[in-house]
């Protein structure tokens, strides 16, 4: 997830207010909610932003300047009926300047949107007496969105205004054919009603060791739809990706391992995963060694036969899962390569699986587009005389 | 939550291409009492024929941030903006068609470099012309700010572009009579501010290296103004360019901005400011032949040097300065580029550097270094730090024969990779992925040694090293040990089935002691050297008992010895259920070392500090390792300079 390290908190609404082009004063601020977070000096600095130049209306503009963040949709309309035949009007949420606002884009354009319906329905900001419903309008928008996210307010006869403050996270990555999805939250929370049908008809194979090639064919579902839906989940936070769990891969620890001596909290967690049995909790210690002995070269298999992790009431996949889900552990990928092909085309034009001896697929990407198993693969590897493995 | 990216190519983000151009523009605006505010100079001020993707309607079509297109739909921006909910949910479920990058482009990206930069170039359109088409008088009421707003930050984010200076006043020459001689004398320029374009999804981390940027800009362009009017001078050059321009002529318009460039050396500055910053990360400049600027992106030039890494997470001034804070003197200095190239860039404390850059070498650490250097460690330390910022530079751990390392997660193993080509011509062609190969399982450079190679096979191995290592394609795993006593309290053993609350309370001790414990040793320093004095000879012969092959000592000293490390009862006993605890040098070895034990501390950490041989190090671990845990990961300093995970 790319730039979205340490990602700042979202900032509250501290204010709201309407600012618009008087005819006589030149901009103006008409209302706040609550009053007296934008002065009046404050106002006139960043005016040229807020009732900017014809070009940048209907424009998302957020101005970060003098301690106040001010993120508005200036809005310009033409017509005879308005002094100087043209209405100028904005309606900004103030927030806290070194805090995120993105969330809230959306929200005040669409805001801008529906005011610019009710104007042209019922001249709403024309005409005083509707205009000065205004701060009522802009406090019970704030006080709800505040509480819940979202708003629903009555304005007209036709004209409900619904809001929602969606959390903006970074794109999720594609998904592939060997992605293994998992829970991040418990089964139990998702409501399947919430969902899509398609969602509906996954989620149940979704399980942490099926892959998404097999979910599809399992859940009888298009594979790039099944792709579509579990990427849908994944911005949502509800599932993550981890690789296919076999025997014989390998782990290496990262230096987040230190985290687990260090965190009772993450080690309390660790244990309640990790165990076989949600009756029995493993102790600490051999969950530890087994985390320090993932070193390159030492497979899933032969730490289990070194140290039987079920005679201590530990799980070895959700070992697994575990620390690939904290960061504490990272899996090493194969690549297989043909070294000394003259050209990229001419591994592309090998037959079998050696076309894919580029150095960019992995094997379980292999596997799962030929359908072989890893045993045969690393069978091919092994007969190929120019073939190395890169681990990674 | 965290991400782990060890995954295939997916983790190749589909924006990662274009976080390498985050730069869309630099603009010069004052604001003027007379004259009024004007734009002065802005670049770029046309979209470069080279940088056109070849049809240019379908881009327009493309194009949702087009100043004339209003009320875009963000259904297929790659901005982070979401309309609303419903929009986001459906955007991801519509099926394969809608959905903004199907596996194959990315795959596209990856496997050809070139095919991804002219890619990268493609979408960067997309901003750049929102850029170049803000109208001049748009982006001078836009940022000549008002005066109050000056000598701060100033941030505006339009649509998907987001825009970043630092306006600064200019002192007038009579601000007590203003209106005394406002034609000949006084300035016109009240206010000015250097100002970037940015990619709205550039990191707040990103956005302010750039505020840092202009500020630089500003305080040089000021202190030149101040003592020489030079940007008034300039200013004025670039007004007359303007009025002529926007005379009425039969010729064919040029644009004034390229008839400014050529005439006003601030405006070629400008353009050198933004190529530089855009394409290389820093800029270093002489403002009117005497201000030295120099300014640098680090996220930028650190991601210039991994540029054939899949998506390394930003390098920027935070993990820089985790990395600095956690300098020691077993950390080594290894230059990027060689070193006269290095010294040519460098124009403050040259013979510092010089010095430094001449003895520096991959088998030296800082400490060998600044002795060679005839330097303080403090200076090679603070010159080390300037060199890895500006990126000229990454710190190693010393080559040693045991050194262990891996291919690095993230390093690229396509055969298509341009290091192939550079690693054939460098090295008379040996194989890249071949050699890189070699270091799937963890491998030391002694294991990577044939004894029947001769002194030049071997001086090529070791210069292969240092290219993967210059190269991040490799990353040295260090070995960190824990201390991890066996808790047998008896009636816990005995019990086949702990409930679960003792069981609980047990992991909370263990822990609390585990902590104690650390945080006595932090302090315990001086208690170690206390035990030392303390084992005089007297006493020592009260305990030890002279076995016939070496000195041996008793349980209850033993017991003493831990429990003045300020060990738990259970762990001292544990330690000594050690068979190696009976003897005396062992265990006071082991007791030397215990604060080490933490996993903090490598290998090479406490042979550094503690002044002890590897192998007599690890002979301790081996005899005490039914209660030490060893792993290995990388060196938490170096990793930060070539991360792999996300926070």
């Amino acid at each position: 997830m790319p730039n979205s390290q340490k990602e700042r908190n979202e900032s509250p609404i501290c204010c709201i207010f309407f600012c618009e082009f008087d005819h006589v004063y030149g901009p103006k601020l008409t209302f706040q909610v609550p009053e007296d977070i934008v002065s009046e000096d404050k106002f006139n600095a960043l005016n040229v932003y807020l009732i900017p130049k014809k070009e940048l209306e209907g424009r998302l503009i957020t101005v970060n300047s003098n301690n106040l963040k001010v993120i508005g949709f200036p809005v310009g309309l033409d017509g005879p009926q308005f002094p100087r035949n043209r209405l100028i009007f904005n309606l900004c949420f103030v927030c806290v300047s070194a805090m995120r606002t993105v969330q809230y884009e959306p929200v005040v354009k669409k805001l801008a949107h529906y005011l610019i319906n009710l104007e042209k329905e019922c001249q709403f900001i024309s005409n005083k007496e509707t205009k000065s419903t205004l701060p009522k309008i802009m406090a019970a928008i704030r006080d709800q969105l505040t509480a819940n996210r979202s708003c629903e307010l009555t304005i007209t006869e036709s004209t409900t205004i619904y809001l929602k403050v969606a959390r903006v996270r970074p794109k999720p990555d594609p998904v592939e054919d060997h992605d293994v999805p998992i829970f991040l939250t418990s089964e139990g929370s998702i409501v399947p009603s919430e969902w899509d049908l398609t969602t509906q008809q996954v989620i149940p194979f979704i399980d942490g060791y099926r892959h998404v090639a097999k979910i599809a064919s399992e859940a009888d579902v298009e594979v790039s739809l099944v792709k579509a839906c579990i990427q849908n989940m994944i911005y949502y936070e509800i599932i993550t990706l981890i690789p296919i769990f076999q025997y014989s891969n390998v782990y290496v620890t990262t230096p987040k391992i230190s985290n687990l001596v260090e965190s009772t909290e993450l080690q309390e967690e660790c244990l309640r995963c990790v165990a076989k049995a949600p009756s029995f909790k493993p102790n600490f210690r051999p969950v530890f060694q087994l985390y320090c002995s993932m070193t390159p070269g030492v497979t899933i298999k032969d730490l289990c036969v070194r140290f039987n992790p079920s005679l201590n009431g530990i799980d070895e996949k959700k070992l697994v899962h575990f620390g690939s889900l904290k960061g504490i552990i990272r899996r090493l990928n194969k690549y297989p390569i043909l070294v000394d092909a003259p050209h990229l085309t001419s591994i592309a034009h090998q037959r079998g699986v050696y076309r894919f001896f580029d150095g960019n697929h992995s094997y379980d990407k292999i596997c799962t587009e030929m359908s072989k198993s890893h045993a045969e693969l690393e069978e091919k590897v092994e007969k190929h005389p120019s073939a190395v493995v890169c681990w990674k | 939550m965290s991400s782990i990216c060890n995954r295939s190519k997916t983790d190749f983000s589909p924006n990662s291409p274009d976080r390498d151009g985050f730069l869309l523009g630099i603009f010069l605006v004052k604001a003027g009492s007379i004259g009024g505010d004007s734009l002065l100079f802005r670049y770029p001020y046309t979209i470069d024929d080279d940088t056109v993707a070849p049809s240019k309607q379908e881009k327009k079509s493309k194009n949702p941030f087009a100043l004339v297109v209003e009320n875009v739909n963000n259904g297929h921006s790659s901005g982070p903006v979401e309309d609303n909910c419903r929009t986001v949910f459906t955007h991801y479920t519509l099926g394969p068609s809608s959905r903004p990058n199907k596996p194959s482009a990315t795959y596209c990206f990856e496997l050809d470099p070139v095919a991804s930069s002219t890619a990268a170039a493609a979408s960067a359109d997309i901003y750049l012309e929102t850029v170049v088409k803000l109208p001049d008088r748009v982006v001078s009421t836009l940022f000549a700010v008002k005066n109050e707003l000056c000598g701060a930050k100033i941030e505006i984010k339009i649509n998907d572009v987001r825009f970043v200076g630092h306006p600064l006043l200019i002192a007038q020459d009579q601000p007590q009579s203003p209106t005394s001689q406002p034609t000949s004398k006084s300035k016109d320029i009240v206010a000015f501010n250097v100002v970037f374009a940015l990619r709205a999804n550039a990191s707040h981390e990103v956005v302010n290296s750039f505020h840092k940027c202009s500020q630089l800009i500003a305080a040089a362009l000021k202190k030149e103004e101040d003592d020489k009017a030079y940007l008034s001078k300039e200013a004025k050059s670039m007004l007359t360019v303007h009025d002529e321009a926007s005379s009425p002529s039969d010729e064919p318009r040029t644009s004034p901005y390229s008839l400014i460039l050529q005439r006003s050396q601030l405006a070629a500055d400008l353009k050198k400011i933004f190529e530089d910053l855009k394409f290389y990360g820093t800029v270093q400049l002489k403002l009117n032949k005497s201000s030295d600027l120099n300014l640098c992106i680090p996220q930028t030039v650190h991601r210039l040097t991994l540029k054939y890494h899949r998506s390394v997470p930003l390098i920027g001034p935070r993990e820089l300065n985790n990395c600095f804070g956690s300098l020691r003197a077993y950390h080594a200095l290894l230059l990027l580029r060689d070193p006269q190239t290095i010294f040519d860039s460098i124009s403050e404390n040259r013979p510092i550097f010089k010095r430094i850059l001449h003895a520096a070498a991959p088998t030296k650490n800082l400490g060998q270094l600044a002795r060679d250097a005839q330097l303080s460690f403090e200076n090679v330390c603070k010159a080390t730090c300037q060199l890895v910022y500006w990126a000229k530079a990454t710190l190693i751990y010393p080559l040693t024969e045991s050194n262990v390392y891996v291919i690095h997660p993230l390093a690229p193993t396509q055969v298509d990779c341009p290091l192939v080509e550079k690693f054939r011509a460098t090295f008379n062609n040996s194989n890249l992925l071949r050699f890189l190969s070699e270091f799937s399982l963890g491998t030391s450079i002694d294991q990577l040694r044939n004894p029947l190679h001769n002194s030049e096979q071997q001086i090529q191995l070791f210069n292969q090293i240092v290219w993967l290592l210059k190269h991040r394609l490799i990353s040295q795993l260090h070995t960190y040990v824990y201390l991890l006593p066996v808790n047998s309290s008896p009636c816990l053993t005995k019990k086949s089935i702990p409930d679960r609350t003792n069981d609980t309370a047990k992991g909370d001790e263990h822990q609390q002691t585990f902590n104690e414990r650390r945080f006595s040793n932090f302090n315990s320093g001086d208690s170690l050297s206390i035990l030392s004095n303390d084992d005089d000879v007297d006493s020592e012969n009260d305990y030890l008992v002279n076995d016939a092959s070496s000195l041996s000592i008793n349980y209850e000293r033993a017991i003493h010895l831990l429990r003045e490390l300020g060990l738990r009862d259970y762990e001292c006993e544990s330690i000594c259920q050690v068979p190696a605890s009976k003897n005396y040098e062992d265990l006071t070895l082991f007791a030397k070392l215990c604060h080490y034990f933490d996993g903090k501390h490598h290998l090479e950490y406490i042979m550094h500090h503690e002044n002890v041989k590897r192998s007599q190090l690890l002979a301790i671990i081996d005899k005490f390792r039914d209660v030490l845990f060893t792993c290995q990961h990388e060196d938490k300093t170096i990793f930060q300079l070539c991360p792999y995970l996300y926070e």
